[in-house]
């Protein structure tokens, strides 16, 4: 999992685009809006990158305290000319923080000492992650396909575990679930803790392979992410196929014409960094949406490549949670200005952290995830 | 000396607050690095005021102490925020208000943070019908600084540079005193007119590079959007058939915009969204390779981008007036056909729409990005044009014109661009110094062609020179803004 910063770290030319969504010009950056400093910033890290590569600067709580400053939205990225991959130069230096010492922040030591001893960073037991499991279903433990649920809806928002397998049920898709699925690695990697990473993957990999899946879907965007980009960086050769849920259904939709009853609701989409920027999938959400008779999909301004990031990303939430509350609330504040009654998203981690922002302050929308759209409507 | 400095840290907190200032190296050494050849530097502190009473407080310690002051808008600059001595670098980002929008009086005013993607934004959710003169630059650079500084937007071949379409501004001395200029002088008028209340004391702040003071607003002319814009490509083989149907354009008001460009600039729009030949920068360039290049552009030596703007009836009889005047002089002119990305750029021009494809048509996967600029005429183009070119051919370097057309054909810019080098290769920066050394010292001396970012002793040989030091002693009495650059601190 090193990686050559060499190769990545392109030369900034500083011309700041990496602040605004092409376009629009309106700030997608959490970090710069809230921190405001350069190094704060994408042009600004990459200096500072730089700086500490021809050693000119060392490494150092405070460095440490800007490197954890990003929710890894990349959102910068998207906008750069040049390509400069900020996510991966972010997660390596993270890497080298924390082999000297300086990382992860006190509240991310929390969770990856859970997922050490737990499997998944809530300070969970292990054996309840299928709790939420409603008792009159019978899932199956091999199948062709694998839903796997990761650790936030299986322990924080069953809701959206519950409203998958739903959908999936009704749907009559032959799937299983794994009771020794263990947390995908995102947490870990995402901070820069690395040397527990390989055991993660290695385990959801033989558990895979174990029950003879051709395919998996998740409905988390961030073990999504996990699985499509990080997995392959440790294990060249993947033998199933990875899906996100929403692209599994929309392709389901489509060729099976399913029929949904009306739902006569005004709904905005959240892209989900993970899902979005990360893996370029923003249509397979909006076309379900879309299918759905009655219901108005309305566009927020900073959508698709251009989007404010729910703030709960890289670590954020947990290790800086008055940073990720205030980004959310933004993104509540916009998703409420567009008019619409509910705000969905395909990410547990987003679903979460906007929640929280509307508990802060009541706003006229409400937070749902997309399966759960879809398992109210589904007929 | 940490005493000091701590001193020094807490009187900054006390007037901007913990969260606003820093001398922590990390958040300094971020402001050391751009994309230009000039020598890389940081500051002592970091400051980030969000009003005109901060900065004033903050000018009276500096003034105190004797540190000197760099105001840091946007960070687009290629050059301007060198914090070469240390001292307090002013991040006024967090000053970006849109004070005003008057669209009946066709300007607005905007602070220092303000960048022109945002402002277009506002002016095409409100107005659809006003524009702004954009700068070949990022969308993401600040309006006020470029237009108080050395902006040359697209209204360039119709009225002048950027600096002319300032009205007036506030500014804060490096003393503390805040003082505006224009109609905004008197308190309580519009911000509309720039050569009332006494002389014009705005230009001796335009282009003036942030050693007078902190400028904190601007008011800008707006300027109506034509219903159409049209560019057309016409090529010659040699600059010098491109006078006189240049200048006839110009001066009968035919066309709006006209941008001289060479093969080379032709080859990097070419190669804007694909891979830039990675020769390009790295320099010396053997002949044969600038030889293969120049046939595999299939440009000719010369293109005129002309465009032409009004509504449709008024845009097609400038295209038959101009196509006439291109006849007339004839000089084995071509009509050429342009890519999509020239036509973009140039209708979002046209439009007052900040474009980022002029930052990916330019930019190469080494960042680094600097100028030469020449303030010419056009009778010595071809003499000039060839001995630029011979000087870049001797470095190995390829030579990228863009020249930009001032208004009625009086002058205009010749830009030799340098790009796709290492900023941080400190080789590599010192060889394109060099380089624009001998091309200014060539247009100064040979040509008497004044030239942009000249450094001290050029500029003493200037007949303004002991005027500006006048001011500037008067205005900065302990010189504490920007003392590295050319009226800066003995």
């Amino acid at each position: 999992l090193q990686v050559d910063l060499s190769n990545l770290l392109l030369k900034c030319a500083h011309c700041k685009l990496c602040y605004a969504g092409r376009e629009i010009f309106l700030p997608i950056c959490p970090s710069a809006q809230k921190y405001g400093f350069e190094a704060f910033r994408s042009s600004g890290r990459s200096a500072l990158v730089k700086s500490l590569l021809e050693g000119r600067l060392e490494f150092s709580p405070k460095l440490a305290e800007i490197f954890y400053a990003y929710t890894g939205c990349g959102a910068c990225a998207e906008q750069c000319p040049l390509g400069y991959d900020a996510v991966t130069v972010c997660e390596a230096i993270r890497a080298e923080i924390v082999k000297r010492g300086f990382g992860p922040l006190p509240r991310q030591k929390v969770f990856v000492e859970s997922i050490i001893k737990n499997h998944n960073p809530y300070r969970e037991p292990h054996e309840k992650r299928t709790s939420w499991i409603p008792k009159t279903l019978n899932v199956k433990k091999k199948a062709e396909i694998l839903y796997f649920v990761g650790c936030t809806s299986s322990y924080r928002t069953k809701n959206i575990a519950e409203a998958t397998v739903n959908v999936l049920e009704r749907l009559k898709i032959d799937f299983c679930i794994s009771p020794e699925e263990w947390c995908c690695g995102s947490p870990a990697i995402r901070v820069g803790v690395l040397d527990i990473v390989d055991e993660l993957l290695r385990h959801n990999l033989k558990l895979i392979k174990e029950a003879g899946v051709k395919k998996v879907i998740f409905s988390c965007a961030g073990c999504y992410r996990t699985f499509k980009k990080d997995y392959p960086r440790f294990f060249k050769e993947l033998d199933f196929e990875i899906l996100h849920v929403s692209e599994f259904l929309s392709q389901l939709i489509e060729k099976e014409k399913i029929k949904m009853k009306e739902y006569n609701k005004t709904i905005t989409y959240h892209d989900p960094c993970h899902l979005g920027r990360h893996c370029d999938i923003y249509d397979p959400p909006r076309e379900i949406l879309n299918s759905i008779p009655k219901v108005r999909l309305l566009e927020m301004p900073r959508n698709r490549e251009n989007s404010w990031c729910c703030g709960a990303g890289g670590g954020v939430k947990s290790g800086l949670p008055q940073f990720a509350l205030e980004t959310g609330i933004e993104r509540v504040k916009e998703a409420e200005e567009t008019g619409a009654e509910i705000l969905v998203s395909t990410c547990p981690f987003c679903y979460r952290n906007l929640v929280d922002a509307c508990k802060s302050y009541e706003p006229k929308i409400t937070v749902a995830d997309l399966m759960e759209i879809l398992s109210k409507v589904l007929q | 000396v940490v005493k000091e400095r701590d001193r020094i840290l807490n009187d900054l907190e006390n007037v901007v607050g913990s969260e606003n200032v820093s001398d922590d190296p990390v958040i300094r050494f971020a402001y050391r690095d751009f994309s230009s050849v000039w020598p890389k530097a940081v500051p002592d502190y970091v400051v980030r005021p969000g009003s005109v009473e901060e900065i004033q407080v903050i000018m009276r310690i500096a003034n105190r102490e004797k540190i000197p002051v760099i105001p840091f808008s946007a960070g687009v600059s290629i050059g301007g925020t060198i914090a070469k001595e240390g001292g307090i670098l002013l991040d006024l980002r967090r000053m970006n208000r849109i004070i005003e929008i008057n669209r009946e009086s066709m300007y607005c005013i905007v602070e220092p943070g303000v960048t022109y993607g945002q402002l277009y934004a506002e002016l095409d959710k409100k107005y659809g019908d006003v524009k702004l003169s954009i700068p070949d630059s990022s969308p993401m650079c600040s309006v006020l600084a470029n237009h108080t500084q050395v902006g040359l937007g697209e209204v360039h071949s119709k009225f002048e540079d950027n600096p002319t379409g300032v009205l007036g501004i506030e500014v804060v001395l490096p003393t503390g005193e805040v003082v505006a200029t224009g109609s905004a002088a008197w308190p309580g008028s519009k911000w509309n007119c720039r050569y009332v209340l006494g002389p014009d004391l705005t230009g001796i702040f335009l282009r003036s590079m942030g050693y007078f003071g902190v400028i904190t607003k601007a008011s800008i002319k707006l300027y109506p959007k034509p219903e159409v814009s049209q560019i057309y490509g016409v090529g010659y083989e040699d600059i010098k058939f491109a006078i006189k149907p240049v200048r006839e354009l110009l001066q009968k008001e035919i066309a709006d915009r006209i941008v001289v460009r060479n093969w080379g600039l032709n080859l990097l729009y070419k190669h804007a969204t694909v891979e830039v030949p990675p020769e390009i920068g790295k320099g010396p360039l053997p002949e044969e390779l600038l030889e293969k290049w120049k046939k595999e552009t299939g440009s000719p030596e010369i293109q005129l981008h002309i465009t032409l703007e009004g509504n449709k009836e008024v845009v097609d009889v400038k295209e038959r007036l101009m196509k006439k005047v291109i006849s007339k002089y004839n000089g084995n002119a071509q009509y050429l056909e342009l890519s999509e990305t020239v036509k973009r750029i140039s209708l979002e021009a046209s439009m007052g729409k900040p474009s980022a494809d002029v930052v990916r048509s330019i930019l190469g996967p080494r960042g680094g990005y600097d100028i030469a600029i020449l303030y010419t005429w056009y009778d010595i183009w071809p003499e000039l044009y060839n001995d630029c070119k011979e000087i870049l051919r001797i470095h190995g370097y390829p030579p990228l014109l863009s020249a930009k057309t001032l208004q009625h054909g009086r002058a205009s810019t010749f830009r030799f661009i340098f790009c796709h080098f290492d900023a941080d290769n400190e080789e590599e920066c010192r060889k394109i110094q060099k380089v624009k050394s001998e091309l200014t010292k060539l247009a100064m001396e040979k040509y008497k062609v004044p030239s942009m970012g000249l450094p001290r002793e050029v500029m003493q040989q200037c007949r303004n020179y002991e005027l500006l030091k006048k001011i500037k002693t008067a205005l900065d009495p302990n010189l504490i803004m920007h003392p590295s650059s050319p009226l800066g601190g003995e």
